[in-house]
């Protein structure tokens, strides 16, 4: 009695689930009992996304069209008049610039570097493993430490950096401390963090490559030289261009450096995007003008952003 | 002429047969080892220098002198300095924060990675390009907007606005998606045939076989919660809500000539990626990052 029950219930569910196959298969719903039960699964993310990335984007939108006026502090809606006073403030313009000059230094360096690297050590052997474990290092460190580490090296008394250059008899450079060089120095700094991250991804990207290609270049009598420029860099041409715009958009949101060591200066001549709209909207108590330039920010990283997805589409095939 | 070398043999050190060969052997050699030299020094300087005194960090930086990389004489003053600074209590509350997000998590995005990867319902291609849109983008870009919204509900200053908005992650749910499509439809047909409900299919047949791939998502995430720096910077403002990045940040611009101490703290709060990194290498894969499905 009780095994034949069993063995009814069984069908029943055999049943079931072949009709939520066919279901699936014709692209339709769950059976009746469990139509909700995506929708309960999904909640606790899609809230979590809805309330944290998306709402908070349409805040800064109300936010910066609404500003709070600086008699009364009531707010009244003001359209684009924010974005107007951004848009002529030179301090933004310049800020723009100096992000953009940031974006042409660091972003070309940091590539061209992580795949030189990734070439040279590429190759299997004990030497070249401890050469990549050795690169690999300083990305334990956070930005927010490389600059702190940093800054006592490249601080202009007594740190390393001056001192090795003492003993190859060059003159004590101020870095950080002057316009010239604060730049440099903190690509300086991003890199050492920045080169060996990235080159994990150009070694998986030569991993991939398939050897015959090369046994084939060798026949066709090209050399080492040959074989980089007409197999290693065609075949990694997708991972170049992921690497440069990941890069490029985790450059664009550089922060703790500035925070930390510059404040923007000397003479703006670091003051980013985003540590435009930070001092703004913190230190210099205008929220409005900090959101509307946060605006413009995430309008810039998510053109950007749809150019990565594109490409990592292209990689899955979804 | 000599016969053509097997590719496959490197010789001792993988660089050695390159030696003397021709001179852009050489170059490469030397381009190797200096490289090696930029990427170790600041490590190896922070952390001899936080065994040192001041006075000696000082001393043989400028004029430099290799003595700079002995901790002679050896102290262990710029971690007392350090205790002495509140830098533990930091320290506790980034591991709350980070287990917490952690384990929040890994649940719910695999959970919604889980439903992605199995059920067909209305508004699933909407709610997918919502992951979709949300994934590439770095957490930071929403710091400030994000930050009216926390103020709003008066969370500034505790742990939650540090803990429930790294939970949700379009980038965590798309790489768990992946990971159970690779899972066989019989397998999962089989278990409903057996009569689990699909909880129980989640939590006993799913998950355990997407480990490699839970391991990885949460790697990456616990790594970027530790090294974060704005968003802690902008909420964390009490000490019961500060984290490790902005506490260091702090010290350093409060005593700018405590090297020690400074380079202490740093030790302390490298170490926590680094050996991670170290322990669990091989869940590191750039593909997680590039495409999620290899």
């Amino acid at each position: 009695m009780h095994l034949l029950t069993q063995g009814r219930e069984r069908a029943k569910l055999v049943n079931e689930v072949i009709l939520t196959m066919r279901f699936a298969v014709a692209g339709g719903t769950l059976g009746r009992k469990d139509r909700f039960i995506p929708y309960v699964f999904l909640l606790p993310a899609v809230v979590g996304l809805l309330m944290f990335e998306v709402l908070p984007f349409f805040m800064a939108i109300s936010e910066s069209t609404t500003p709070a006026s600086l008699l009364t502090g009531v707010r009244h809606f003001a359209g684009l008049a924010v974005y107007r006073v951004l848009l002529t403030d030179p301090d933004f313009i310049h800020s723009i610039l100096v992000t953009l000059l940031w974006a042409v230094i660091v972003n070309p360096i940091q590539v061209t570097i992580s795949l030189v690297l990734a070439l040279a050590v590429f190759k299997k052997g004990i030497g070249n493993s401890v050469f990549r474990i050795l690169y690999f290092l300083p990305v334990g460190s956070s930005l927010a430490v490389t600059s702190i580490i940093w800054g006592v090296i490249l601080d202009p008394n007594g740190g390393l950096a001056n001192g090795l250059l003492g003993a190859f008899g060059i003159h004590s450079q101020p870095f950080l401390t002057s316009p010239h060089q604060a730049l440099w120095s903190i690509v300086l700094l991003a890199s050492w963090t920045g080169c060996g991250y990235w080159m994990v991804f150009f070694l998986a990207g030569l991993n991939d490559i398939d050897p015959a290609l090369y046994e084939a270049a060798s026949i066709d009598g090209a050399g080492t030289t040959g074989k980089i420029f007409y197999v290693t860099i065609p075949m990694l041409m997708r991972m170049i261009a992921f690497v440069f715009v990941s890069d490029t958009v985790s450059n664009f949101l550089m922060f703790a450096p500035l925070e930390i060591l510059t404040k923007g200066g000397p003479n703006g001549s670091t003051d980013f995007l985003v540590y435009y709209a930070y001092s703004h909207a913190f230190s210099m108590n205008q929220m409005a003008i900090g959101q509307a330039a946060s605006v413009i920010l995430l309008i810039i990283v998510m053109g950007f952003v749809a150019v990565e997805l594109r490409l990592m589409r292209a990689e899955t095939g979804d | 002429m000599q016969a053509k070398q097997p590719e496959t043999r490197n010789g001792l050190l993988g660089l050695a047969p390159q030696i003397g060969r021709s001179t852009a052997g050489v170059v490469r050699v030397l381009l190797v080892i200096i490289y090696a030299l930029f990427s170790i020094t600041p490590l190896l300087w922070m952390l001899v220098g936080s065994f040192s005194t001041d006075a000696s960090i000082f001393a043989n930086s400028t004029p430099f002198s290799l003595k700079a990389f002995v901790p002679y004489p050896f102290t262990l003053e710029g971690y007392r300095l350090l205790v002495a600074s509140g830098f533990f209590r930091a320290l506790q509350n980034t591991v709350i924060v980070t287990l917490g997000a952690l384990g929040l998590g890994l649940l719910v995005n695999s959970l919604a990675g889980f439903t992605f990867a199995l059920f067909e319902f209305p508004g699933k291609g909407l709610l997918f390009a919502l992951v979709m849109v949300t994934m590439a983008l770095p957490p930071d870009v929403l710091a400030i907007p994000l930050y009216t919204l926390i103020y709003g509900i008066g969370w500034v200053g505790q742990l939650q606005a540090l803990i429930l908005p790294a939970v949700a992650s379009g980038f965590t749910i798309f790489l768990l998606r992946q990971a159970v499509l690779g899972i066989p439809r019989s397998l999962i047909d089989a278990s409903r045939i057996d009569g689990l409900g699909w909880f129980q299919i989640y939590w006993r047949i799913v998950l355990p076989l997407i480990g490699g791939s839970l391991i990885g998502g949460g790697l990456i995430l616990t790594i970027s919660i530790w090294q974060s720096f704005l968003w802690p910077l902008l909420v964390g403002t009490t000490s019961a809500a500060e984290l490790i990045q902005v506490s260091l940040a702090y010290f350093q611009q409060e005593h700018t000539t405590l090297w020690n101490a400074i380079f202490a703290g740093s030790v302390v709060a490298v170490a926590v990626p680094t050996v991670l990194l170290g322990v669990m290498q091989r869940h590191f894969r750039p593909s997680l990052l590039t495409s999620g499905n290899k």
